[in-house]
């Protein structure tokens, strides 16, 4: 194992252990197998409580070396700690072995477990060797990673001059970390901290789902995820695109799962990882608006009390965003990114090409080549859904959706001036920025179909699970 | 009501199985793209990746390695192409994508040597088929690229 691979793997592990004390302050686990289905959350919730900080860091002049990793994994761990400690969270007994299944069905959801451990490990393999080329990765994400690398912080000549200086940091931020701990800036090695998302994705969607769907429909969803054709060619791009979705699939799910069974720890790590969507796009805060709307829908009128939440939380996320906000647009910097002639004059000067940008995002979001039948199958699913009692996770799915077809649409027609509304990935983002709306669909489908299989034979789907109290 | 209860879960069976069926016909071709991709790796990391870029956007390996060994890490460089990019790639047989590409990627890969717009004395020179008579008499040119006449390596005097 190289010294750079070494890296990566203990900037991770550390992650997962900032991630752990949270997690442990936030719900606790009543077993150590429990906390083995949760430690994919733990993961994501670590990374992005982690790098969110760290890009405010950066903000205000800070440099994010070795010693303010550590530092923000230390505080952050230990204010996790002494949370769990207060709300007099156990720690389990020792280990056991956990127990088999006794049907030939219930090894099903385990024999497809392992068939996307053996699919990682084959993925891991391109993901250690493959050498960075996408355009977007070295023309301004790692270029812009390199320069907080060796200059010590937001160099001015770079975080002017290259393309997007208002694009957000958690992207550059994280790579720069990468490469503190590998010792240089290595973009090749990188590519495995890229697939390590995809597989903190797969491991935190399945202990979210765990409580909201049955497991043999979970194993078939995140195995179609792991297979969807574009996230196997440009997962390893080193770009924002594929963190966003990834990232933004455990804010979703984490937020479906707090309408479904009110648990206040789904709220914070929804709050956390939203804060984390925000800081690596600014698409994301189109997404963050999408599902949190949709979960109000999802919620309606009765339940207009919890609404607040979902609110709050994103409004939490979204603060963490304005200091990057207000450091490149005191410097101006935001005519660069803009539309032009100005966001709001572009939205009415080019509406006549709603109709083609609408074609071209409906068109992206249902080709089989890119993204398998995913889409259809959600949106068959959620139709049904309507249909019972329970509709919540339907109506959370397709409100969203119909939102993020929207906003994309709004953003081709917007931009078209700049970016031609074409399906040419080299002229126009969308086959890239329609994922997060193919990952939505991958989340929510396995709740809404586990609602129909209940309605079959009634069981105890999305019910709060104990937490050690 | 009854019908609605026996037909809902049966459309969640079929979904289910659809997607598993989706499964089962895309994992041959996922792992055969692992295979694929993996093997096509090998040998391509040279000079950390650099030159898989480089090749991707149709850049001079030559060049790249030349530009990485001879300016030093607390250098500052400058990259110039011809005044017509466009002519020049139609002149040449390459693609104008390889002049878009060519800045950004030598800021990119020769980090955390500095790009400056205005080279001064001990400044290196990346010529990529520019005009290199307005650059003669004050540049000391270092290597030329056997492959791709014009491109060059300098350091101004």
């Amino acid at each position: 194992m190289s010294v750079a691979l070494l890296g990566v793997l203990v900037l991770n592990f550390l992650f997962l252990v900032t991630g752990s004390c949270l997690l442990w302050a936030i719900r606790g686990w009543a077993s150590w197998g429990e906390y083995v289905r949760l430690g994919g959350i733990a993961y994501v919730l670590g990374l992005s409580a982690v790098c969110v900080p760290a890009t405010v860091v950066l903000v205000y002049g800070g440099g994010v070396g070795a010693g303010t990793i550590l530092l923000l994994v230390a505080g952050l761990g230990l204010a996790g700690l002494v949370a769990g400690v207060v709300l007099h969270r156990r720690l389990p007994p020792a280990p056991r072995l956990p127990d088999l299944p006794q049907t030939p069905a219930g090894w099903l959801p385990v024999g497809a477990f392992v068939l996307i451990g053996g699919i990682l490990v084959a993925f891991f393999r391109e993901a250690r060797s493959q050498p960075l080329t996408s355009w977007d990765a070295w023309a301004f994400w790692m270029t812009k990673a390199k320069a907080i690398y060796f200059f010590g912080g937001l160099d001015p000549q770079y975080f002017r001059m290259l393309w997007g200086p208002t694009y957000p940091l958690l992207v550059p931020t994280l790579a720069e970390m990468n490469f503190r701990f590998m010792g240089a800036a290595d973009t090749t090695t990188l590519g495995v901290q890229w697939w390590l998302l995809a597989v903190g994705f797969l491991w935190a969607a399945a202990g979210l789902l765990r409580a909201l769907a049955p497991s043999p429909v979970i194993a078939v969803f995140l195995l179609s995820a792991l297979l969807i054709p574009e996230l196997d060619k440009h997962l390893l791009a080193r770009t924002a695109d594929w963190p966003l979705d990834l990232l933004f699939g455990v804010s979703v799910l984490a937020l479906l799962g707090w309408v479904l069974t009110e648990e206040r720890w789904r709220l914070w790590v929804f709050g956390v990882t939203l804060a984390a969507v925000i800081a690596t796009k600014r698409e994301g805060l189109l997404l963050a608006v999408c599902i949190v709307v949709a979960a109000l829908a999802a919620l309606g009128w009765q339940q207009r009390r919890r609404w607040a939440w979902p609110v709050g939380a994103a409004a939490a996320a979204y603060a963490t965003d304005l200091p990057w906000q207000l450091w490149w647009s005191s410097r101006g910097y935001g005519a660069q990114d803009a539309a032009p002639g100005g966001t709001l004059h572009a939205t009415f000067a080019n509406i006549g090409k709603a109709g083609a940008a609408f074609d071209l995002v409906v068109g992206m979001i249902f080709r089989y080549d890119m993204w398998l039948g995913l889409m259809p199958i959600a949106i068959v699913a959620a139709l049904f859904g309507l249909l019972l009692a329970d509709r919540r996770p339907a109506v959370f799915f397709l409100t969203a959706l119909v939102l993020g077809v929207a906003g994309w649409t709004w953003e081709n027609w917007t931009w078209s001036v700049a970016l031609p509304i074409s399906s040419t990935p080299a002229l126009n983002p969308t086959s890239r920025t329609v994922g997060s709306l193919i990952v939505l669909a991958v989340v929510t489908a396995p709740v809404v179909i586990g609602k129909m299989l209940a309605e079959r034979r009634p069981r105890a789907l999305a019910t709060p699970v104990p937490a050690t109290s | 009501m009854g019908a609605h209860r026996v037909a809902v879960p049966t459309v969640g069976i079929a979904l289910t199985v659809a997607a598993a069926l989706m499964v089962l016909v895309q994992l041959p071709n996922t792992l055969r793209w692992f295979d694929h991709a993996a093997a096509a790796q090998v040998g391509r990391n040279a000079y950390g990746g650099a030159t898989a870029a480089a090749d991707s956007v149709e850049i001079d390996d030559g060049f790249v390695q030349a530009a990485l060994t001879m300016i030093p890490r607390n250098g500052r460089f400058t990259v110039v192409l011809p005044a017509d990019t466009v002519a020049a790639a139609a002149k040449n047989g390459m693609s104008p994508v390889t002049f878009q590409a060519l800045p950004a990627m030598m800021e990119d890969f020769l980090l955390p040597r500095r790009e400056v717009d205005t080279p001064a004395k001990g400044d290196y020179v990346l010529c990529y088929l520019c005009d290199r008579s307005q650059w003669d008499g004050r540049t000391h040119w270092l290597y030329e690229s056997p492959a791709v006449k014009g491109a060059l390596v300098g350091q101004v005097n």
